[in-house]
């Protein structure tokens, strides 16, 4: 499938694989308030999740019920290798972009 | 902690929306985020998130697909593809069904289109003044003491100045008096011009008449100021610029021209040439009167309230104002203040004592057409639906066939309406096209005097559509949700008779509604033309054939009357000459009169005119007693009176003859010398009223011509010539009676006319609609018709029986219809004081007629369904 990532799509990707097996809806949402500081709701990540599985991107099944939840079942992503080749596709050309500012720009004057 | 549980109905909620699948990750992960809230933010900021995730977890991904939105999700534009494709094939299969549902829609919605451009344009009049809300027109009402009210648009000359500082509430009001007939002269250029008024100032600011040039504010300021149309302008001054030109108006006085107007808008109740500044106008010799007059009612009055006011209220303060002034204590007096977006429609009651050109529409006509407009699109859009469920039977197996391959009944419902609504959307735009086409036609028919507005076209358009859309959608309704509820099997399996049963009793229903609606507008159209016959036969009491109305300027008349009369009568095709101040057809205005020796309270209103010598011998009316004017009285000139039968009545006089009658506002009584029949000078919607005859002391200018009996053409010419050589430069403007007689039903002949147009077209769809239904069901039947004949049915007994039924409905439509034309027809007739009584012989000759048509429909497909060949229909059993 030739689709895009888009930017949010892109970190829910990077966390999805980052988490391994273990990335859900919740978990995804929370390391993006953790880690990035940045306020989500729960109901976009999971639509970007879902549209990541249109997409062929991620691969989902259900596992994991617990108390908390109301002994309901996460769904648990993992990703594709189509996944990894489009997170490797942005990661080269964000590289090949970096790699175009000369030094200076970014490292000499403040 | 377990305790702590989000709020149950919100999680109820999501269920009931979320699809099953998703359902469970994605309770748990709020169930998750709703505990960590809790610890962290509290139970309540933990159930307002939780409340409010549920709410935006509503996506396209989350929400329930209904059974057909599965299937239609992804390929709609496919599928509506595919429906259009399937939907021409299907019409393309059954080209005489789709022509006649087609086009007999079309017809039916083109005809409401050019009703509703008509009705529009009716109820436009007036309103395209800027201040329409608040100008009024005051009406004068008085009910004299035979009782009788009498409405009438005009009002005394005093009125409008006596306004002044009494009346804070009105803003602006202004008078007009209308021209009888002037004459103008520019250079070698002369025009007898009678479409104009005498104007106050503050015409053109109240009305917003548009102007090419000239101040509204002070054009018609100043005396001998003319404001007159781009038209009439161009007759006199060719190309060039006519403002600030000078015109003479009556060899007497110099006009300026101050103003030019641009084209009248024809929606206007007030249609003029020209505008002459009112200090211009000097009242007749004769008359008796002056501007400062309470009694004279001979002008129009128009006042600009303020905003806000009640015109009601303000018709007391005008009726004390006019008690103030008056010395005459008339209580039966009143003033009625009419808004001037009710004039044109409701001013039918009102007599206008002037005959100015004052235009007036017909609520009876506007209702009669929306009526009709509304049953043609009931009809029309009947045949549709009925058209629409008897073909779509004959698809039945199609449908069974879509479901066993897994189509749904919201997808054949879905099918099936957009087969029907591209049907009526194509017939929409056949009728547009159609309208455009005819207007012009029916436009002049009608007398109208409208174009095609193409911007009301192009607003008229999304308002179509969805009415037609909403057609389209209830015809199609029936047999889609019919079809997609029968069950594939039994579609499948070769059941003719079920399929033809389905929707029967709808398609009886529907014929019977059509038909009584056709009876009803066959009855209708039979008494209205019967009606309008009636009122130009009725007798007058007067000879209407053979003569001529002349129209000459007073000064023409005073100079060659006696002359030309003394000439023209050597002519042997010439059998009298007559003159009077008004002709038969035109309103005569009211006179007071007053038995001699009877108390002043005792005046009475009755209707006169100022006549000639052989006016009586002229007009063909019959004298009962006493004589006529005569040459030879002189005293007739100045004190004789002659009465109708029917003012010796209201006089109350036993022995009339030779009995003196005071005729105000002349001094002296009146000797009666004379008692005629009645006779009705005016339309026959009004009874005859008691009227008296006076020979002429002020300026009169109809010359009455009675021609003998044969060959009307040759002697016109004739007197052409005689009339050439007697007054040479006096025009000779002729009009005949019974032409301008019948020119007061020109709205019933509109109306009746315009009925049988409509009507026919009625019960034209009407037939279409039963000729395409019957030959359906022929097609269905013909294996029927063949086994018949096998068993040695004869033609005759198998086209009765395939046409019977139809015969039975129509008979029943017409029970239906008759008791309500009845009643519809018999308020219409009330209109009128002299009317047809309607006979059973009109229902009957209606159902006859339309039967006989529905035969003359049916029989063709019955011959045909008579003549199969048993061995072509019966081969394949």
């Amino acid at each position: 499938m030739k689709a895009n990532l888009g930017e949010f799509e892109e970190i829910v990707l990077l966390l999805v694989a980052g988490q391994h097996d273990q990335a859900y809806g919740l978990s995804i949402t929370e390391a993006i308030e953790n880690e990035l500081g940045r306020s989500v709701t729960l109901s976009s990540v999971h639509t970007a999740l879902y549209r990541l599985e249109d997409k062929g991107f991620v691969e989902s099944r259900l596992g994991g019920a617990s108390p908390t939840r109301g002994g309901r079942r996460k769904r648990l992503y993992i990703i594709t290798g189509p996944g990894k080749a489009a997170l490797k596709k942005t990661m080269a050309a964000r590289v090949k972009l970096w790699q175009m500012i000369p030094d200076f720009v970014i490292e000499g004057a403040h | 902690m377990l305790s702590k549980r989000p709020p149950g109905w919100a999680e109820r909620f999501f269920e009931f929306y979320c699809r099953d699948e998703l359902s469970e990750s994605i309770l748990g992960d709020l169930q998750e985020r709703f505990h960590h809230d809790c610890q962290k933010l509290g139970k309540m900021r933990a159930q307002l998130n939780y409340c409010l995730n549920i709410l935006r977890f509503m996506n396209r991904y989350t929400l329930r697909k209904t059974r057909y939105s599965q299937h239609q999700n992804k390929g709609f534009g496919i599928m509506l593809y595919h429906h259009l494709q399937t939907a021409y094939r299907h019409l393309a299969k059954h080209k005489l069904y789709t022509a006649l549902n087609i086009f007999g829609l079309a017809i039916g919605l083109a005809s409401c289109l050019l009703i509703a451009k008509f009705l529009v344009n009716e109820l436009s009049y007036d309103r395209f003044h800027d201040n329409t809300e608040t100008i009024h027109r005051i009406n004068t009402h008085f009910a004299g003491n035979s009782g009788a009210l009498t409405k009438m648009v005009n009002t005394p000359p005093a009125l409008i100045p006596g306004l002044g500082n009494v009346f804070p509430e009105v803003e602006k009001s202004t008078r007009l008096r209308y021209v009888t007939r002037v004459l103008l002269e520019q250079g070698d250029t002369r025009f007898y011009e009678t479409n104009g008024f005498y104007a106050d100032s503050l015409f053109l600011e109240i009305f917003s008449f548009p102007l090419v040039s000239g101040s509204r504010s002070t054009a018609l300021d100043q005396p001998n100021s003319i404001v007159m149309s781009e038209a009439m302008a161009s007759k006199y001054f060719g190309d060039d610029d006519p403002f600030g030109k000078r015109i003479n108006l009556n060899n007497e006085v110099t006009l300026k021209v101050t103003g030019v107007l641009a084209a009248m808008p024809t929606n206007s109740h007030l249609q003029f040439d020209f505008l002459i500044s009112f200090p211009t106008y000097e009242v007749p010799e004769g008359y008796f009167s002056d501007l400062s007059s309470w009694s004279w009612l001979g002008f129009l009055s128009y006042l600009q309230l303020k905003e806000d006011v009640d015109p009601a209220a303000m018709e007391g303060k005008l009726e004390q104002l006019y008690r103030d002034n008056t010395s005459e204590n008339r209580a039966d007096y009143h003033f009625n203040v009419q808004p001037l977006g009710d004039i044109y429609l409701g001013s039918g009651a009102l007599v206008d004592d002037l005959a100015s050109n004052l235009q007036g529409g017909n609520p009876v006509t506007l209702y009669a057409l929306g009526i009709v407009a509304l049953l043609i699109l009931l009809i029309a859009s009947f045949n549709f639906m009925n058209l629409s469920v008897a073909v779509s039977v004959s698809r039945a197996k199609e449908i069974g066939l879509r479901k066993m391959l897994g189509a749904n009944n919201g997808g054949i419902i879905v099918q099936l309406l957009t087969e029907s609504i591209v049907l009526a959307t194509g017939a929409l735009a056949i009728a547009y096209l159609l309208g455009v086409l005819a207007f012009p036609y029916v436009s002049e028919m009608m007398e109208w005097h409208i174009g095609i507005d193409w911007t009301q076209v192009l607003l008229s358009f999304p308002l179509a559509l969805t009415i037609v859309a909403l057609l389209g959608v209830l015809a199609g309704a029936y047999p889609a949700f019919i079809l997609s509820g029968n069950r594939a099997l039994a579609a499948l399996k070769k059941d003719v008779r079920s399929g033809l049963r389905s929707g029967y009793g709808l398609r009886k229903l529907l014929i019977v509604l059509q038909f009584s609606i056709s009876v009803a507008l066959i009855a209708s159209t039979i008494v209205v033309t019967k009606q309008i016959a009636h009122l130009s036969d009725h007798e007058l009491g007067f000879d209407r054939e053979n003569v001529l109305i002349v129209k000459l300027l007073p000064q023409d008349m005073a100079e060659h009357y006696q002359t030309l009369k003394k000439e023209l009568l050597k002519k042997s095709f010439i059998t009298s000459i007559s003159r009077g101040e008004r002709s038969m057809g035109d309103p005569w205005p009211v006179n007071n009169l007053l038995v001699d020796g009877q108390h002043e309270s005792e005046v009475k209103q009755i209707l006169g005119n100022h006549v000639g010598v052989d006016f009586i011998k002229t007009m063909g009316i019959t004298i009962k007693e006493g004589r006529s004017f005569s040459e030879e009285f002189s005293a007739d000139r100045t004190n004789s009176i002659i009465l109708s039968e029917k003012a010796v009545d209201y006089l109350g006089l036993d022995e009339p003859i030779g009995k003196k009658v005071w005729y105000f506002p002349l001094d002296g009584p009146r000797t009666v010398i004379g008692v005629v029949e009645d006779f009705n000078f005016l339309s026959l919607h009004h009874e005859v009223s008691p009227m008296v005859l006076i020979m002429p002391f002020i300026d009169v200018d109809y010359m009455f011509v009675r021609l003998s009996q044969e060959s009307i053409g040759q002697k016109i010419a004739a007197l052409q010539a005689a009339w050439r050589e007697t007054a040479p430069g006096v025009p000779l403007d002729f009009q005949f009676l019974d032409s301008r007689l019948n020119k007061l039903y020109d709205k019933e002949e509109n109306l009746s006319s315009l009925i049988s147009v409509f009507s026919g077209l009625a019960v034209m769809l009407a037939c279409l609609g039963l000729y395409g239904l019957i030959a359906f069901s022929v097609s269905r039947r013909r294996k029927e018709a063949g086994i018949r004949k096998v068993l040695g049915a004869s033609m005759i007994s198998i086209m009765v029986r395939f046409s019977r039924q139809y015969i039975v409905l129509i008979a029943l439509a017409s029970l239906i219809a008759i008791p309500l034309a009845q009643y519809l027809l018999n308020y219409w007739l009330e209109g009128f004081a002299y009317r047809i009584e309607i006979g059973w012989w009109v229902y009957f000759a209606s159902t006859t007629a339309l039967i006989l048509l529905a035969i003359i429909t049916i029989s063709h497909q019955a011959i045909s369904a008579a003549l199969v060949n048993p061995v072509t229909v019966l081969r394949d059993e």
